[in-house]
């Protein structure tokens, strides 16, 4: 199959850089000074995709690049330069040589990105909203408890379209919105000069994309003219049309309708390279085209299969050149690009199709890491397609795809504030974050928060035991408390500063954006930007929110627990020993007990999180209460009263490997866990904290309080290649989710035990006292096998056999 | 006929010999399940890769891959029974062991468990109906093995009874070395059986298990006449060199396919990860060196069962 050949030479090249977009971009941002930010992007935009280059795969059906070659990724300077400065000398890394997300390029690609950043440097968004946040917030973020990275030195992301709207009229429709609007602002009123200004941005990017299709036009033409094969003339000449015609006006069939959905997709990562700019609805918003091609018999099941998966391919080849700090929190060209399937219709139906099925075996047969497939599972999901989902969670051995919770989502955003008539339409955005299609402004945007480094100055009377730097004065230290209500009214006196000053600095960010990065093409496919003549960030979408990901919530419960366990209730070590303890990392061997005697102590015997044991889990419920409701409830973002509704700021439990890269920086806590060493991940328990299998583990996260986890919390569970291979298996693995779903919770996703888990558990088997592995009917914990079995067992697993 | 009971009622208040609760099992009965395993089996099979569950009475099992090698134990040791061995590490002398549970207690590594406790019917039920919504959603329950589950008939009994009065699902697992009266007075209470045949012969049953056969034989033909509208799955663990020829298998099959209730024959190929507890109990496995079988060869034996008129599948998968 062709789709599969352009699967396998895409992933045989390397990751690049491209220079092209910069290039052109700075050039164009030269000669605009002193213009409005909104028209000078408008016009930096248009000048790109004139001026871009661009390819057609051997046998593609769907055209359209980000970049000028496959897996390259474009650079985008006006954000932040001083890391790809730094990497260019090969501090830390030259980008070829990173242990993770290599990047190649050449000589004449270097010297183009050194001079556009020759112009950029000292007015990139990064160094202008780090220069003017409050000392307050820097020092924090500096010492790693906060961290906005990921917002301040990329444009913003996050965004998901109306596809089916924007189909139902073109880009032409939203060109003539735009006039109407332009040609009725009264310039004599206040506030219209700029409304003017946005409203021309709108109909120049969008023309520019119209422009960008009708360049792919003329190329597939010039093609098609050369081509000899007749079968491949007749369909690059098909596609000449379909780029001539979408996306400015409607598409008329599937193809021309999938064909538009990426040139627009393509062209918002083209204007930012801000991440997790998601499809939506992908078998709901493209089903009538679907529908409409089969009756006319125009289109066979086989052909829109294809299709689909070409537009997967597609979306592998774009690329985000990340810094080496970057992608230690987004691993593997991450670029968060979510699509969504099933769930429900407007009257409570179920909303599958067969569109459903083919974006499933399109999962399954490309098994590529982007986009990340979600399927919304409600109550009337038909137990055979669950069962076909869990399937291909096994063939694609990846996560994917993954599991949401509809009517679990549809309750939390009803506390949020979302209106009745848009929640049943809600889809995942970038890791997994709810929006309604082309109404919400970002899903996701804001610093992060570590729970736990701000739990370790709690326990340090305010003190970073890193740094010495005191951001908050405390309430004491370990030797001080005298009950464990004490020390957590002294943590959440903590985290509410690091909450204030997350905000501070976002609501900074926000107006550097105004100033230097209004970006008209993805506003305009938001409502209501145009009708009320604003970008995303100045307030123009129906429904608003902040919040970044936070993380460490359960290693910081366990922290809490192991306290009370062992200094309040059993009483084996005193606040001050296990103080000493903590600041030497257990590694005191001349106290008594000594610090490695109470680590083994707070590792083996101190509750934890993920056991079904509410000595643990009552202290993560604690503090997943506290942040979300403070968040929720005492928290505005930049928008309210600018139009949007909600506003607030909001709780985000979505990591990445976040946990992994900001555990780096926290030192030993009271769970056991030593410096260093990664902090949970998501909603999921510790490494290694889980010694009752999955139930007890679900039990656990079903106490949590789910309404306020408006931005999404994400829940890694693991399963046997074997529990899924079967139906019966399967049926186990819906129990799971059934209950944790009936529970209110919000996602889960599977990962596959496959040959790393197992070499990583025979490396650290501390780490994985719970993975079970089933042989013969027999099952055993794999980590105290000996090293022939485990072997034996590994090598199975290699082949993919049924164990026997 | 029983009058109606309360929770409160007074044979929920009996002990019973517990080794280990497994929450989500996935093998042993539909949907997911959780394990009771019950101390104290009255056979010795040699292949055996549950030793823990032979003795009745608690035992120190010792995990070498946690170990630190602190010697804690060794100090707490009331008997002196721990000593160190280059290979084995810690191990202790099960003779002089008194069972007293101080090493586990000292060990901080979690290298020494003490395997088997006491439980009333109320404690375990108590873990079950944690999972109660998960045998709901996944058509599961609760499956009794061992050991011998049987070996503690009225703990056993009153455990299945007190499940299927708030109707979950249960499930046994049984070598059938038990009085009839017995397996009759628990058999309301099951939904399914699970019933393990070694061999057909009673002299070799005795040399590789401890115990003849007839009385198991005689128990699965009573129980799968007395058992109409319920499901038995009988077991075979196949044991290269000891079950694994085809006559051996084939006279198995003949016996069982005359069965009613029958719903399948599980062939159950003979593993090795036993060997690690063995290490751990400080005693020798006989068959460690033994090879599994091949997958070819168990098809082979599979194909037999196309002569008899019951389903044959390998593993429980």
């Amino acid at each position: 199959m062709r789709t599969s050949q352009l699967r396998d030479d895409l992933l045989d090249i390397t990751p690049s850089i491209c220079s092209e977009r910069a290039r052109i971009f700075t050039n164009a941002m030269r000669r605009s000074e002193g213009q409005p930010i909104v028209l000078r992007r408008a016009k930096a935009f248009e000048a790109v995709l004139k001026g871009m280059s661009l390819y057609v795969r051997e046998g593609e059906l769907i055209v359209g690049n980000q970049a000028g070659r496959p897996r390259a990724a474009p650079v985008f300077p006006e954000y932040s330069v001083h890391w790809i400065e730094k990497e260019f000398e090969g501090d830390p890394y030259h980008t070829w040589e990173r242990p993770n997300d290599v990047y190649e390029y050449d000589e004449e690609t270097k010297q183009e990105i050194l001079e556009t950043i020759a112009y950029w440097r000292g007015r990139t968004v990064y160094e202008v909203m780090r220069s003017l946040i409050p000392d307050e917030a820097r020092i924090a973020w500096d010492l790693g408890a906060i961290d906005d990275d990921w917002v301040a030195q990329n444009g913003f992301g996050n965004v998901l379209p109306n596809y089916e709207n924007i189909l139902r009229t073109g880009l032409r429709g939203q060109i003539e919105r735009a006039q109407e609007h332009l040609d009725r602002l009264d310039m004599t009123q206040p506030g219209q000069v700029q409304k003017s200004w946005f409203l021309k941005a709108v109909i120049i990017t969008n023309q520019a994309v119209i422009d960008f299709a009708v360049r792919f036009a003329d190329k597939l033409q010039e093609l098609g003219e050369a081509e000899t094969d007749a079968v491949r003339k007749s369909e690059l000449a098909t596609m000449a049309r379909t780029c001539r015609s979408v996306p400015g006006n409607p598409p008329t069939t599937f193809w021309e309708a999938v064909q538009a959905v990426w040139f627009i997709h393509c062209c918002i990562q083209i204007e930012t390279n801000g991440i997790a700019i998601s499809f939506g609805r992908f078998d709901q918003f493209l089903w009538p085209y679907y529908q409409q091609d089969i009756d006319a018999g125009r289109l066979t099941r086989e052909q829109a299969l294809e299709i689909v998966e070409n537009l997967f391919v597609k979306v592998n080849e774009m690329n985000i050149f990340r810094s080496w700090e970057g992608a230690k929190f987004f691993p593997g060209y991450h670029m968060a690009i979510n699509l969504a399937i099933g769930g429900q219709t407007r009257n409570g139906k179920d909303a599958s199709n067969e569109l459903t099925q083919i974006v499933l075996d399109a999962t399954e047969n490309m098994r590529l890491p982007k986009p990340s497939v979600s399927f919304k599972w409600f109550e009337r999901t038909p137990a055979e397609l669950m069962d076909r989902a869990l399937e291909v969670v096994q063939t694609h051995s990846g996560g994917q795809p993954a599991f949401y919770n509809d009517p679990g989502v549809m309750r939390m955003l009803k506390g949020l504030g979302v209106e009745e008539e848009d929640r049943w339409n809600w889809a995942p955005v970038g890791c997994i974050e709810a929006s309604i299609p082309g109404k919400w402004d970002f899903a996701c945007k804001g610093p992060r928060l570590n729970k736990a480094k701000v739990l370790e100055m709690a326990l340090n009377n305010g003190k970073d035991p890193a740094t010495g730097i005191t951001v908050l004065p405390g309430r004491g230290d370990l030797s001080t408390f005298e009950n464990i209500q004490d020390v957590m009214e002294a943590y959440e006196a903590q985290l509410h500063r690091f909450m204030e000053l997350q905000v501070m600095i976002e609501n900074v960010n926000d107006e550097v954006h105004k100033q230097h990065d209004l970006n008209a093409f993805r506003s305009s496919l938001i409502e209501d930007c145009i009708g009320r003549g604003k970008a995303l960030i100045e307030g123009g979408s129906i429904y608003s929110t902040d919040g970044g990901p936070t993380v460490g919530a359960m290693s910081s419960g366990d922290a809490l627990a192991g306290i009370e366990f062992a200094v309040f209730v059993e009483k084996w070590i005193t606040g001050a020993q296990l103080k000493h303890a903590l600041e030497t990392n257990f590694s005191d061997g001349t106290t008594t007990p000594t610090g490695d005697e109470i680590h083994q102590m707070l590792l083996n015997r101190a509750p934890k999180f993920g056991n079904d044991d509410d000595r643990a889990d009552r202290w993560t419920v604690a503090i997943t209460d506290y942040v979300g409701s403070t968040y929720q409830t005492e928290f505005k973002n930049s928008r309210y009263g600018q139009g949007p509704k909600i506003c607030s700021y909001s709780y985000c439990q979505s990591s990445v490997t976040a946990n992994v890269a900001m555990g780096k920086g926290v030192g030993a806590l009271p769970s056991g866990r030593k410096a260093g060493e990664p902090l949970n991940n998501g909603v999921s328990p510790a490494t290694g904290a889980e010694r009752n299998g999955a139930t007890a583990t679900i039990n656990s996260v079903s106490k949590l309080p789910s309404i306020w986890f408006s931005r999404g919390a994400i829940f890694n569970a693991r399963l046997t290649p074997e529990t899924l291979k079967t139906r019966e298996g399967r049926s186990r693995a819906g129990g799971l989710v059934k209950t944790l779903f009936e529970n209110n919770q919000y996602h889960i996703q599977f990962n596959v035990v496959g040959t790393d888990t197992l070499r990583d558990a025979q490396a650290h088997p501390e780490q994985y006292r719970d993975l079970m592995v089933r042989v013969a009917g027999y099952s055993a914990f794999f980590a105290p096998l000996n090293a022939e079995l485990q072997e034996d067992i590994i090598q199975r697993s290699a082949f993919g056999q049924e164990s026997g | 006929m029983d009058s109606p009971r309360t929770i409160e009622s007074g044979d929920r208040a009996i002990d019973g010999a517990v080794f280990d609760l497994k929450r989500f099992a996935t093998g042993d009965g539909p949907g997911i399940r959780t394990l009771v395993f019950l101390k104290g089996c009255p056979m010795r099979c040699v292949w055996c890769a549950n030793p823990e569950s032979h003795s009745r009475n608690p035992e120190i099992m010792y995990h070498k891959n946690r170990c630190t090698g602190c010697g804690r134990c060794m100090a707490a040791c009331p008997a002196g029974a721990i000593r160190f061995d280059e290979t084995y590490g810690l191990v202790t002398d099960s003779e002089l062991c008194m069972r007293c549970g101080r090493c586990a207690d000292v060990c901080l590594a979690e290298a020494r468990e003490v395997i088997g406790r006491n439980m009333t019917v109320k404690q375990v039920l108590r873990i079950l109906r944690r999972d109660r919504r998960y045998f709901d959603n996944s058509g599961g329950g609760v499956t009794l093995t061992g050991g011998e589950p049987l070996a503690q008939c009225s703990f056993a009994r009153e455990l299945l009874k007190s499940c299927k009065e708030v109707s979950i699902h249960t499930a046994i697992e049984t070598c059938g070395f038990v009085g009839w009266e017995c397996m009759e007075s628990i058999l309301p209470y099951v939904d399914l059986l699970f019933y393990d045949i070694k061999h057909p012969d009673s002299d070799i049953h005795r040399k590789f298990t401890g115990q003849s056969n007839e009385r198991i034989l005689e128990n699965l033909l009573r129980a799968s006449h007395a058992f109409d509208g319920k499901e038995i799955i009988v077991r075979i663990p196949i044991i290269p060199g000891h079950n694994d020829d085809e006559s051996t298998i084939s006279k198995i099959f003949e016996f069982v396919g005359r069965l009613p209730n029958i719903i399948r024959i599980e062939l159950l190929p003979y593993h090795r990860l036993g060997t690690v507890k063995y290490a751990g109990l400080g005693r020798s496995y006989k068959l460690r060196d033994l090879e599994p079988l091949q997958r070819h060869d168990l098809e082979c034996l599979k194909a037999l069962g196309e002569a008899f008129p019951v389903e044959v599948r390998i593993d429980s998968t």
